[in-house]
């Protein structure tokens, strides 16, 4: 490039600069099992919402910590709170692909009881289309008409190579949205989840004798296999291990609540109590994304989903260089540490702060 | 004036009621008043002819139907070259009205590289239709078409979604016939819990419970059959569905059939375009078997299937020797899990079969149905 050239360029960004860096926020589809209300999947929804460098396109809403239509009532009337009606949202997969409830009861007969199972949980099951009364309050929006693997392959073509899929729950709508279009991951940026379990250091019950069992994996094993198995252009994922190194503790919930705002209110008013409540799961996946400084060490991996039907059906998998597969997959980068006071901080700030208008 | 205003009137009503009301007359003499039956055709559509091509044209060939649709899905061969085969079909045929629809170019979970794992272990399958070796092309080549290529364009909206929209557009009214790997209609119940039960039934061609054959591709593995075993989880998931009424030929009944070159010939004396389109690539394929044709004749005349019985069915999904091979119970066996009872065919009246077939095939193009 020669020396008049640029010039020119660079007085083409000088021009441009500012107006172009507030048009080129990094787009995100967010895909979650949004139980609410509030706690981790509505909280990861605020994070991305109120972050002034991401633009939100939508939320596809999947069956996971709820059903489906439970979630969609209490992902609509967050975004009523926090007055950003703007962003579509829109109805995903009601069920797993292959595994479902009936089954999934006689396999904990025979394997074993699973410490958290979602949705189909005994100790708050309901049937699938029934949406119980939101202590929240109902919702007066509805869901987008579109449905979300529609949307997700959509959005892909018209944005290509520019939207990142954010994954925080069962990988139901992703899995669909690629076997329809096989051009799906190679159009999308990237795709960041939470997810998956390798060898957390704890003694939850939910991990000490199964290290190697997730949630959202378990819960859609065939989805998250179609899924980690794709050619994405890059796959980062935050796994037990490190979610299970953050809190979100009394300390944090006071910061935020002396900020007064309506969604500071909410956190506060909605945070779930419980064991293993104050774990950030897919708040550190979505904080990672948007600040990828907030991870200090991550290691690349190659992972799938055990797929039999016996005891580890829905085990997450992983090898390394040396002993992987003959048949190739792409290399997932796996967070394993973080910077806990500057994620704390990312957080708080993001929370108490005014949300960023429709644009 | 008066004259002129008269005339106008009387114009209007030859316009707007006795030219249609005529036209829809010679159309379908047969069909006038009477509701033609909707189906939608969900095909691994390989060709030129063969079962493939032939059952989706014995559907449309029939006055008593209205297709609203063909999906295709992998199967047979990849879908890029069915879909080639199946707008090429309907342009020969004078029926490019009918929507041909991009559906999955993959199964599922099932893969190549992992299949031909699975063959080291378990033993060499004799049908593995895209991905047979010695067919063998990527999934994007569209090798020259016998039959020339076609000019027109699958439909701007792919298979599940429009098998979702139909069936919403027209509830309880439309049949689902498959004839290849269960696919796009596993898309379909995915995205809408709804689609299963808004459909009027599924008819479809696959499973294999225990043949009497000397047939290698099944006298050792009596409960393979190639549609339900290229995408196992599909075929798990479509036949767990709240469907109102599932109708199945499996691979015993279809060993009973064969298409022979005297009804080729037969075919061929017509000078219909489906006749022209049938004397031109019909092959003797194999055995003859009319897989897919049996399962669409059975559905435009249940008379000829003569005996049936009903069974619950699923799939095996263990990864094993038996992945992707049919399961079978009767009602005192049945397992805790939710299997869903299925009607299976088992014997027929060929001579009726055969008449049909050739009758349909050497037709004249049916008008739109619209």
């Amino acid at each position: 490039m020669n020396t008049k050239k640029f010039c020119l360029l660079f007085l083409l960004f000088l021009v441009t600069g500012p107006a172009g860096r507030s048009q080129s926020r990094r787009k995100v589809i967010i895909n979650q099992d949004c139980s609410g209300p509030g706690g981790s999947n509505m909280q990861t929804l605020v994070l991305m919402i109120q972050s002034r460098q991401v633009e939100v396109l939508g939320i596809t809403v999947v069956s996971g910590d709820q059903w489906r239509d439970e979630e969609l009532a209490h992902t609509l009337r967050l975004l009523e709170i926090i007055g950003r009606t703007d962003i579509p949202v829109m109805p995903g997969a009601v069920f797993p692909l292959v595994r479902n409830h009936e089954e999934s009861v006689l396999w904990q007969e025979r394997y074993g009881k699973v410490a958290y199972a979602g949705a189909w949980d005994p100790r708050w099951w309901h049937e699938p289309f029934v949406v119980p009364t939101l202590p929240e309050g109902s919702p007066t929006i509805k869901p987008s008409p579109e449905d979300a693997v529609h949307f997700l392959i959509r959005m892909v073509h018209k944005y290509p190579h520019e939207v990142t899929i954010y994954e925080g729950g069962p990988m139901t709508n992703l899995a669909l949205a690629l076997s329809i279009d096989p051009q799906f991951p190679e159009l999308a940026q990237e795709v960041v989840f939470m997810g998956g379990s390798l060898n957390p250091r704890t003694n939850n019950p939910e991990w000490a004798n199964t290290p190697r069992h997730e949630f959202n994996f378990w819960f859609d094993p065939e989805a998250a296999e179609i899924v980690l198995r794709a050619p994405w252009k890059k796959i980062v994922c935050t796994t037990v291990d490190i979610s299970e190194k953050t809190h979100l503790t009394p300390a944090m919930l006071h910061e935020i609540e002396a900020s007064g705002t309506p969604l500071a209110r909410y956190v506060v008013r909605y945070f779930p109590t419980g064991s293993g409540a104050d774990i950030m799961w897919d708040e550190l996946a979505a904080a990672a994304w948007i600040d990828p400084t907030v991870i200090t060490k991550s290691e690349t991996r190659y992972m799938g989903v055990d797929l039999d039907s016996g005891a580890g059906y829905g085990n997450t998998e992983t090898w390394g260089d040396e002993d992987k597969t003959k048949i190739a997959r792409g290399p997932v980068e796996i967070q394993l540490d973080l910077d806990n006071d500057k994620f704390d901080r990312m957080f708080v700030k993001l929370m108490s702060a005014p949300t960023p208008a429709a644009q | 004036m008066k004259l002129d205003i008269l005339l106008g009137y009387a114009m209007r009503f030859c316009r707007f009621f006795l030219l249609p009301a005529i036209a829809l007359l010679l159309a379908s003499p047969k069909c006038v008043g009477q509701e033609k039956h909707k189906i939608i055709v969900d095909q691994d559509a390989a060709g030129p002819a063969g079962t493939d091509q032939q059952s989706i044209l014995l559907l449309i060939q029939s006055p008593q139907t209205e297709v609203l649709g063909v999906t295709v899905v992998t199967g047979d061969m990849w879908l890029d070259e069915e879909l080639a085969h199946t707008l090429r079909m309907l342009e020969l045929i004078g029926r490019t009205d009918i929507p041909v629809v991009r559906g999955a170019e993959n199964p599922l979970v099932r893969r190549r590289e992992e299949t031909l794992q699975w063959e080291e272990r378990y033993g060499t399958v004799t049908w593995l239709g895209a991905w047979t070796p010695r067919v063998y092309h990527a999934p994007d080549v569209v090798p020259a078409l016998r039959e020339g290529s076609p000019g027109t364009k699958p439909i701007d909206e792919d298979a599940a979604h429009f098998l979702v929209r139909m069936v919403r557009m027209y509830p309880n009214q439309i049949t689902i016939y498959e004839g290849g790997p269960m696919t796009n209609l596993a898309l379909a119940i995915a995205i809408d819990p709804e689609f299963a039960p808004l459909a009027r039934e599924l008819v479809f061609m696959g499973g294999s419970l225990n043949p009497q054959t000397s047939d290698p591709e099944f006298a050792n593995s009596p409960r393979h059959e190639f549609n339900l075993w290229f995408d196992p989880e599909a075929a798990h998931i479509v036949l767990r569905a709240k469907w109102q009424k599932v109708v199945c030929t499996p691979v015993d009944i279809s060993l009973k059939t064969e298409m022979t070159q005297k009804m080729i010939d037969r075919i061929k004396q017509g000078t219909s375009p489906s006749a022209r389109y049938i004397g031109q690539y019909a092959r003797l394929w194999g055995k003859g078997y009319m897989w897919d044709e049996l399962a669409a004749a059975a559905w435009l005349d249940p008379s000829i299937i003569t005996k049936t019985e009903t069974r619950l069915v699923d799939i095996d999904l263990d990864r094993g020797a038996g992945y992707g091979n049919l399961l079978t119970w009767s009602a005192e066996g049945k397992p805790k899990t939710d299997v869903r009872p299925i009607e299976i065919q088992d014997d027929l009246d060929t001579a009726k079969l055969y008449k049909l077939f050739v009758e349909l095939l050497s037709a004249p193009t049916v008008s739109t149905g619209r």
